[in-house]
């Protein structure tokens, strides 16, 4: 969101990406898939590429990556939820 | 609670107490919040640098955000159906409305409309760039009249707000009354043209540092 600015960055556009909505329907499955060990972006290349075009959704990946790795294990029963 | 076993056991405890009804359900729900409010507060800080937003502000758009990501998740809970752990799924959430609670604090701090005088510089980071030279200078000043002559209006003001002054795209959405998805679109679009104005020129990709002319 802050990185220097960059003209590629700027002028990335591909053909297989499948927008916001598409990112966000399948964002908690990319998320997990790379915390458990996956490749996600094999799985779904069309979100990869959609992470590197979208300075949104790509906060909002980065953001779900680091809550789930420090919350992500929280239960209903815990006593310090 | 139909799917429910295909879920990890946290996963399924979660869900099955927010369909279940009666204390069960209101202590599911309790500590939700509350992890959720964690999450919401962990976001905040972590993008607060960007938009400049302290104390008061802060813990505002994140109990903003956990409440509504709460409501959100609470009606759509049934269509979970284990794909990833239930925490992942539900934080997801936290991050859409602490985008969208965050876009609306940028335009409080940032009164500047955005629109085509905003394109009288490059933009910061290529003027600070180290390797900053005349090629550069003829690229950017093509860039800038693929702009001007070649995108719609429209185009024009999401890229030039969202592309170059990195003005975050749910703010700008906001401003113009439509969903990030519409935004990213309209920016996708504009996006491709300027390639192919750049390729018409000359210029082909990598742009930045060596000349590919």
């Amino acid at each position: 969101m802050t990185g220097e600015w960059n003209l590629d960055d700027a002028l990335t556009a591909s053909g297989s990406d499948p927008g916001c909505d598409a990112m966000f329907n399948v964002l908690h499955e990319y998320v997990d898939e790379q915390l458990t060990g996956g490749d996600p972006s094999r799985t779904h290349p069309g979100m990869a590429t959609h992470l590197l075009s979208c300075p949104a959704c790509r906060e909002e990946y980065l953001g779900l990556i680091e809550a789930s790795e420090e919350f992500g294990n929280a239960k209903p029963t815990d006593p310090t939820t | 609670m139909s799917g429910a076993t295909a879920m990890d056991g946290a996963s399924a405890a979660w869900v099955d107490g927010l369909v279940s009804h009666g204390d069960a359900h209101e202590s599911c729900v309790v500590a939700l919040h509350a992890v959720l409010l964690k999450v919401a507060r962990h976001e905040v800080a972590r993008r607060a640098s960007f938009l400049q937003l302290h104390g008061p502000e802060l813990e505002d758009v994140a109990q903003q955000a956990t409440d509504d990501a709460l409501m959100a998740i609470r009606a759509k809970v049934s269509g979970f159906r284990g794909e990833s752990r239930f925490t992942t799924w539900a934080f997801r959430f936290v991050m859409f409305e602490v985008s969208t609670k965050m876009g609306r604090h940028f335009w409080r701090e940032r009164r500047a409309t955005w629109d085509d005088a905003t394109w009288e510089q490059p933009p910061a980071g290529l003027v600070d760039s180290p390797e900053i030279h005349l090629e550069q200078c003829e690229l950017f000043a093509t860039l800038r009249r693929a702009i001007d002559n070649d995108l719609t209006l429209l185009q024009r003001r999401v890229f030039v707000a969202v592309a170059l002054n990195q003005v975050p795209m749910d703010a700008f959405a906001r401003e113009l009354g439509v969903s990030r998805n519409t935004l990213y679109k309209t920016l996708f679009d504009a996006r491709r043209k300027l390639r192919v104005s750049l390729l018409a020129a000359g210029y082909a990709r990598p742009y930045s540092g060596s000349s590919s002319r």
